[in-house]
């Protein structure tokens, strides 16, 4: 009588756990990709400088990008965010990390970035008014987004000078 | 439809067959699959560290990496947000829970203080409309967690049960007269 239920019971069981034993096997084996991806990031010139709603400094800066994000994917790997970001202190925040610009990338052939003027996506806004004469770093980091598994971000910062003294016009 | 009624007649028969104590024996039963259901989401809880560590994307705002339907494992953790993070925040005044992506951190260096903005990776803007009133910027407290683990399509599931509420109630009819009436 309930044979059926009982099979049909044991199969889906069965394929399930094959299922997810695959699923974290498959996981693993990103853990044992290793990737060093060559990566140069510069500030190219700092288009503006001025401060926003007279309380806060506003920059746009253009930057020179070049990453060969290839060897960063591996079988596993459904796409990559890139993002390019300012990191710098200041004396009221410790912290402060602003995303400029990011991409996705889903195929390993569209891995290699060369962009000579890069703009920015969003604003560089900071907190206060702290944006003159600040030495600023630049830091390019890569979500990696599996195609089954774990989630995990590798980045590099260059420190690439300060930022003008002045205000500009 | 004789398949279902044979089935039916079965269970029908099976239930007739048992003696209370049987009886009570399965009731027993149903009830331990239910209460270790519980007991695993609950120790998820207090591992991650979040209120609900398995979240199911419900919009296509982070297209193409997630999907409607996809799984996220998520894990609170005690480090403060970073960005490039992907993290799953409540709004005050909405009830359904965002995944979206930090893109903006802003750590004061005195008190243990973050403001932190997010953004859809398939939107174009950030999120300031999406939040409250007024608000700039999201803090740790309204984080449930951030993003660790990714399964696709399991979600759909779900989805679909909750589009069709009859379907979830048959289903779970239907399994807790198979755990009753097993024999085991």
């Amino acid at each position: 009588m309930h044979t059926a239920w009982t099979r049909a019971n044991t199969v889906l069981t069965f394929f399930a756990t094959v299922l997810s034993v695959l699923c974290v096997v498959v996981t693993v084996t990103d853990v044992f990709h290793k990737s060093d991806p060559p990566i140069s990031v510069e500030l190219k010139e700092v288009k503006r400088l001025v401060t926003h709603r007279g309380r806060q400094d506003q920059a746009a800066l253009s930057m020179r990008l070049d990453a060969d994000l290839r060897p960063a994917f591996s079988w596993n790997t459904k796409q990559l965010f890139v993002f390019v970001q300012a990191d710098y202190a200041t004396p009221e925040n410790a912290i402060n990390q602003v995303v400029l610009w990011d991409k996705i990338i889903e195929n390993k052939a569209d891995a290699h970035l060369k962009i000579r003027a890069l703009r920015q996506k969003y604003a560089f806004i900071d907190q206060g008014r702290n944006l003159r004469g600040l030495p600023l770093n630049l830091t390019v980091a890569w979500n990696v987004m599996p195609k089954v598994g774990r989630l995990f971000t590798r980045s590099k910062t260059f420190a690439v000078g300060t930022l003008p003294e002045e205000y500009t016009a | 439809m004789d398949f279902v009624k044979s089935q039916w007649d079965g269970f029908v028969g099976e239930f007739k067959s048992m003696n209370a104590r049987q009886l009570i024996g399965q009731g027993v039963n149903l009830g331990l699959v239910v209460t270790s259901a519980l007991i695993i989401w609950k120790s998820l809880m207090l591992i991650t560290g979040s209120e609900s560590p398995v979240v199911v994307v419900l919009s296509g705002s982070m297209e193409p990496g997630f999907q409607r339907g996809d799984i996220l494992f998520l894990n609170m953790g005690s480090k403060p947000a970073r960005t490039g993070e992907i993290v799953v925040f409540n709004i005050d005044g909405r009830d359904i829970p965002i995944v979206h992506r930090v893109i903006k951190v802003h750590e004061r260096a005195a008190e243990n203080h973050l403001d932190i903005l997010t953004k859809g990776d398939n939107n174009y803007g950030d999120d300031r409309l999406l939040y409250a009133r007024g608000q700039e910027w999201l803090h740790m407290k309204h984080i449930m967690g951030r993003a660790v683990g990714f399964l696709p399509y399991m979600g759909m599931v779900t989805i679909v049960m909750n589009d069709y509420p009859m379907l979830k109630y048959g289903l779970i009819g239907v399994l807790a007269l198979l755990v009753i009436t097993s024999k085991e």
